[in-house]
């Protein structure tokens, strides 16, 4: 008896963070046969397309990137050398 | 912008100020993208994002070149958010899962019996639409569907920078798609895209 697939793999699938090449066709198969895996599996991957479709261009204005660069301090700051900590 | 500052600096700034450039601000449209979701107004997510360069700069000679500079931004602009900005945001009132947990099993046996696709349905919908549905999601939900699906974040990006496991993240994707979904669903019934039968 094969191991059941837990519907929330179906998100895992449609962003390609399933590692296990069989984990990965086990899923596929149940897409293609079974309604309720198909459903999900539209609903996942149609919300992550429009999403990526419609919002993935970029948006800030000319006018913010000149406010921030002329907003830039003219001094350095002495700081700590501790890297990439805030 | 840099030929100005060169004039009037010295050179280890001018340095820094090429790096900066160079680094960090091609990312400022993700940034802001991530911003006007999390705050639901332009001028906001505008002071957000100068907020955060500027913290950015001052700490610049912290950040290690050829490491993440994108998720060391968003990491400082999800603190900026967090201490001076979430009580300000403009955020319509959210959806609750449990809430919509039902009318989302309805249209599914519907959608399922019809065998109905919703893409062509969903296409119809305005930006504006979309945006205000992404905004009713709670935070949680809210921060990584925004990271995944519009700026492209693994799994394991989104859960470094929310702070909780994989699977977590994992779930709250699962949940917060299923939640945009309906509310989609819901807008494209109103305005007559779907019919209306998942009350059927």
């Amino acid at each position: 008896m094969e191991p059941q697939v837990d519907i929330k793999n179906i998100t895992s699938y449609v962003d390609g963070e399933i590692t296990s090449l069989e984990e990965s066709l086990r899923i596929k198969n149940l897409i293609e046969t079974s309604a309720e895996f198909k459903f999900e599996y539209e609903v996942q991957s149609g919300v992550k397309s429009l999403l990526q479709e419609r919002f993935s261009s970029g948006c800030a204005s000319f006018e913010l990137r000149e406010n921030i660069l002329k907003s830039l301090p003219r001094k350095l700051m002495p700081l700590s050398n501790q890297k990439n900590r805030l | 912008m840099l030929q100005k500052i060169e004039e009037n600096t010295s050179p280890d700034l001018t340095q820094l100020y090429k790096d900066f450039e160079e680094e960090a601000l091609p990312h400022m449209d993700a940034l802001y993208n991530f911003a006007l979701k999390m705050t639901g107004d332009s001028d906001t997510a505008d002071d957000l994002i100068q907020d955060t360069y500027m913290k950015a700069f001052k700490f610049f000679d912290k950040f290690e070149k050829g490491t993440n500079c994108k998720a060391w931004l968003f990491r400082i602009l999800k603190n900026s958010y967090i201490n001076d900005y979430r009580k300000l945001s403009k955020q319509p009132d959210k959806v609750d899962y449990d809430d919509i947990e039902n009318f989302y099993e309805n249209i599914k046996a519907t959608e399922i019996k019809t065998s109905h696709l919703v893409d062509d349905d969903f296409s119809r919908l305005m930006d504006d639409d979309i945006s205000e549905a992404i905004t009713t999601l709670p935070e949680d939900f809210r921060t990584v569907i925004i990271l995944s699906d519009i700026e492209g974040f693994t799994y394991e990006e989104i859960a470094e920078f929310v702070d909780c496991p994989i699977g977590t993240v994992r779930s709250r994707l699962h949940r917060a798609r299923k939640m945009l979904y309906t509310k989609l669903y819901k807008y494209a019934e109103d305005k007559g895209y779907v019919k209306s039968n998942s009350n059927d």
